[in-house]
């Protein structure tokens, strides 16, 4: 399953993400993010399923939790530029 | 001889059971919150982040975020006075604040820090509200006032005195020490409120809560490691990471989080019927003086039996197997406002886990201690 993962600006945000996803009936967890991410160094992302990514970031907006951006998880679990 | 402990406004001893299992659940499984992505890392994260969903449960808050984790009250006092406190600047302070205000503001003297402290009369709010009022100048940069004199359980107009706050733009904080539990504490509104978690929300010593009001800024007393965004030299600028440098005490915010949630589902104030009782009894023995005041009485119970320093009667209640505080409470200051500095007083506290039992011992114990002294 690809995944998307958005990156929060704590992990107390990643875990109110994810409250308020499942909420939504979006699936999601937190993952750390690699250390060399410019901007987001050791920091920690909300993962959810790429299709449902622009919907996840959408109903995180709206609750005013402020998103970073967003990255892509290649099939060995790691992070890429989403394609 | 088991022991009645009525110290709670101290720290309560017993602990609902399942307070001790949270902390040793904790202590079974919890990593460093925010240092890792391993299981054991994310437990710990879970575990405050629950901590912090309860606290904003109990105290109204919209933000779970604005629910910063300190090691106690004195803690959250303390980053906050230190941020809001300016040179140049007067702090003013009721009179019945505690060591834990008066010491921090005492340390920034030297910066050119003025404190101001208001005395007003044991029980009586108006006058509280009009001396601050009167007190409100433009070179006042803070307000700091207890909630609930942990000496004499008055229970100061915090609510009232915000407002004049708000009105004039000057930041507030209020001590929650004896009131968190006990009283509805609405961590959205104006003030700053610093809380301990090992009095009346039955968390372990070692936890406390500092809850910022929407739109507040406080710097931190201590810079760290936060678990995120570290390659950057300086402390983030969000919450609740900006104020909390350092590893977590997981196992703490596991029973603080439990202890709440004990007092949501069985009501905060459990204890007051014993605190009546206590009063009404007490009140009614020759030789007892008890400062008490039905307007606005909340929590702990001050007594003086006449012809006895209080440390004496703590001790001689001790000797009965019953454990009150006697001396100046850590609050030399609300004594002197109250005219009990020389001696200090006794002082009782109930919790959830005492009984009617409990306020009789201590009655018919205070009483063979008065008989004696006036024999």
């Amino acid at each position: 399953m690809a995944n998307a993962l958005i990156a929060c600006r704590s992990v107390t945000y990643a875990q109110r993400a994810v409250r308020l996803l499942e909420k939504a009936g979006l699936r999601a967890s937190i993952r750390r993010l690699p250390a060399d991410l410019p901007e987001t160094s050791c920091g920690h992302a909300v993962r959810v399923q790429r299709e449902r990514v622009a919907q996840a970031m959408q109903l995180m907006n709206e609750a005013g939790f402020p998103t970073r951006t967003h990255f892509c998880e290649d099939e060995n679990g790691g992070v890429i530029k989403c394609p | 001889m088991p022991m009645i402990y009525l110290d709670n406004a101290a720290t309560t001893l017993q602990k609902p059971p399942e307070v001790t299992a949270a902390v040793r659940r904790a202590l079974e499984t919890c990593g460093g919150a925010g240092r890792g992505g391993h299981a054991a890392a994310q437990r710990a994260a879970e575990v405050l982040f629950d901590c912090r969903e309860a606290a904003a449960q109990l105290f109204d808050m919209s933000g779970p975020e604005r629910v910063i984790l300190t090691c106690n009250a004195t803690h959250a006092l303390n980053i906050a006075i230190k941020s809001l406190a300016k040179p140049g600047k007067t702090v003013l302070i009721s009179g019945y604040e505690h060591n834990a205000v008066v010491r921090p503001l005492r340390s920034l003297a030297e910066a050119g820090v003025k404190t101001v402290s208001l005395p007003t009369p044991l029980f009586d709010q108006e006058a509280a509200v009009k001396r601050f009022e009167e007190a409100m100048d433009d070179n006042v940069c803070l307000v700091v006032c207890i909630h609930v004199s942990n000496v004499f359980g008055f229970v100061l107009p915090v609510e009232r005195i915000a407002e004049l706050c708000r009105a004039r733009g000057v930041p507030m904080i209020v001590d929650a020490s004896q009131s968190a539990g006990l009283l509805p504490v609405n961590g959205d509104l104006y003030p700053y409120w610093c809380l301990p978690g090992h009095k009346s929300l039955y968390g372990p010593q070692g936890t406390g809560l500092l809850l910022i009001p929407p739109g507040g800024e406080l710097e931190p007393l201590m810079e760290g490691g936060t678990g995120g965004d570290s390659r950057k030299p300086h402390m983030p600028e969000y919450l609740p990471d900006r104020l909390e440098a350092g590893t977590h005490n997981a196992p703490g915010a596991a029973g603080l989080a439990a202890g709440i949630r004990f007092v949501i589902k069985n009501g905060m104030d459990q204890p007051s019927p014993l605190t009546r009782q206590a009063v009404e009894e007490l009140s009614a023995i020759r030789g007892v003086r008890m400062y008490y005041g039905s307007c606005c009485h909340k929590g702990p119970v001050s007594f003086t039996v006449e012809g006895k320093d209080s440390e004496t009667v703590a001790s001689l209640l001790s000797d009965r197997g019953i454990a009150v505080r006697g001396g100046l409470h850590c609050a030399p200051l609300a004594h002197e406002t109250a005219g009990t500095d020389a001696t200090g007083t006794s002082r009782a506290a109930f919790s959830h886990a005492n009984t009617a039992r409990d306020a009789a011992a201590l009655v018919r114990a205070v009483r063979e201690i008065a008989d004696r002294a006036l024999a």
